[in-house]
């Protein structure tokens, strides 16, 4: 393995993981997210000579996975695609009500693509609003009404009565 | 929901949801050198690799497709198989034997030509797109480092349309920037309104603005250099044909950059209604 492949090799094994976790928030499902995370780091891959000495990979690497999620022409199957109920191979931590977490899942799924961006970048990865907005090449206040609209869509599908049976 | 409590229930949607095993560095360094040739004209070698990569290629452009074509797509086994190339376990997370990444949706006709009209009509846009480059520009031809192509051409299937890329090294001293230009034909599922066509291209995004040309709206989108591109162009013909032009002020090579971009925004502009750019279908 080249150098070159070493080093983008070290980073991806440093970041692919936490990289991996924004893209379940975003996809509401690990498979998806894999997929996701590979077509960013292979586009990383394609850059690695020119951005490999930025001060920091990161940001330009989420941003590559956030664009890359909202570009719905390419990728129209992740809104058909909604997070399931089903059994997994391994327990979840003690305690943790499996319902409770799908809900959330389901809730996100309900957001628009680009919303849903807003608020992964906004309450996950706790950029500021500034950040949000340069990850999406948009302006503060766009963010800002993105970011309410997401949470009201929560608000409205989280609180949605159950239809009786 | 409130903004704390919707913080909080995200984590705790991390925390509490299983992970698959970590993804595997090798296989993504796999994907990228893939990737890469994908983008480079492979010359004759006793190095080619092998695509073991799973692209689905549509029917119609096998080596038995519509007759007279003539392009043998450069591709894996052809399938219509979804998207994500390996079956969707029940569970709904990855089996730990199961982890390894699938090439994504991305590769859903991705095949390249490496013969026939189509690969032709690639190395053409490659001849033109030289012709625009100003003189002060040096064009350097062959491999430089990593066995990569400093000029390329490529015709590969898109998402249903056939895309040109041609793409050119440019050097000034010992500076090194890029000049691209990638032609979809009609049918393409790209924006139509110029700025959000503008900034669709490689997902540069960017500030964009609508220049207008000969009495034609073209959208110039300008990036912080982030994305990898500085400025990018994109123009719609009536017909469907989307022309994209873009400038970078830097490499994939390890030299200095430009120290400005080859084109105003008016000429990169301007560059998107070359008439031989305008690859008909």
């Amino acid at each position: 393995m080249s150098d070159r492949d070493e080093a983008f090799a070290e980073y991806f094994a440093a970041r692919s993981g936490s990289m991996r976790a924004t893209a379940y928030l975003l996809c509401g499902d690990w498979h998806r997210a894999q997929d996701l995370v590979q077509t960013t780091f292979t586009k990383l891959y394609l850059k690695w000579g020119k951005v490999q000495r930025q001060e920091s990979l990161d940001p330009y690497v989420r941003q590559v996975m956030i664009r890359t999620f909202i570009d719905e022409g390419r990728w129209g199957w992740w809104r058909r695609e909604r997070p399931h109920d089903t059994t997994i191979d391994r327990p979840a931590a003690p305690g943790a009500p499996i319902e409770d977490r799908l809900v959330l899942l389901r809730a996100l799924a309900e957001v628009p693509p680009r919303q849903r961006a807003v608020l992964v970048l906004r309450y996950w990865q706790d950029l500021s609003i500034e950040e949000t907005a340069a990850v999406l090449g948009t302006t503060t206040g766009t963010v800002k009404s993105q970011a309410a609209r997401g949470l009201a869509t929560l608000r409205a599908v989280i609180g949605a009565p159950v239809p009786a049976e | 929901m409130e903004e704390n409590e919707f913080r909080d229930a995200l984590r705790t949607v991390l925390t509490q949801s299983p992970e698959p095993p970590p993804m595997e560095s090798s296989a993504a360094v796999s994907y990228g050198r893939r990737a890469t040739r994908r983008r480079t004209v492979l010359t004759c070698t006793g190095a080619v690799i092998a695509l073991a990569a799973v692209t689905i290629v549509p029917a119609r452009y096998l080596a038995t497709g519509p007759a007279g074509d003539g392009d043998i797509p450069a591709a894996g086994p052809a399938t219509t198989a979804p998207p994500s190339a390996h079956a969707m376990p029940s569970d709904g997370v990855p089996a730990p034997d199961d982890t390894k990444p699938s090439w994504p949706a991305e590769a859903s006709g991705d095949a390249t030509a490496d013969t026939g009209p189509r690969y032709q009509k690639g190395k053409k846009l490659l001849a033109d797109v030289l012709k625009v480059v100003p003189d002060r520009y040096g064009t350097p031809t062959g491999k430089g480092p990593d066995d990569m192509d400093y000029q390329w051409h490529q015709a590969a299937i898109e998402n249903p349309e056939w895309s040109y890329l041609a793409s050119v090294t440019i050097t000034e001293e010992s500076a090194a920037g890029q000049i691209h230009v990638e032609v979809h034909e009609p049918d393409n599922q790209l924006p139509a309104e110029p700025c959000a066509l503008a900034r669709s291209f490689w997902e540069i995004g960017g500030q964009c603005q609508v220049v207008e040309v000969d009495g034609q709206k073209i959208g110039v989108t300008t990036t912080t250099g982030a994305a990898g591109l500085d400025q990018a162009a994109a123009y719609r013909y009536a017909d469907g044909t989307v022309v994209f032009v873009a400038q970078d002020r830097s490499s994939n090579f390890e030299r200095p950059a430009l120290a400005e971009v080859p084109f105003t925004a008016q000429q990169l502009a301007a560059l998107t209604l070359v008439k031989s750019f305008h690859i008909r279908a």
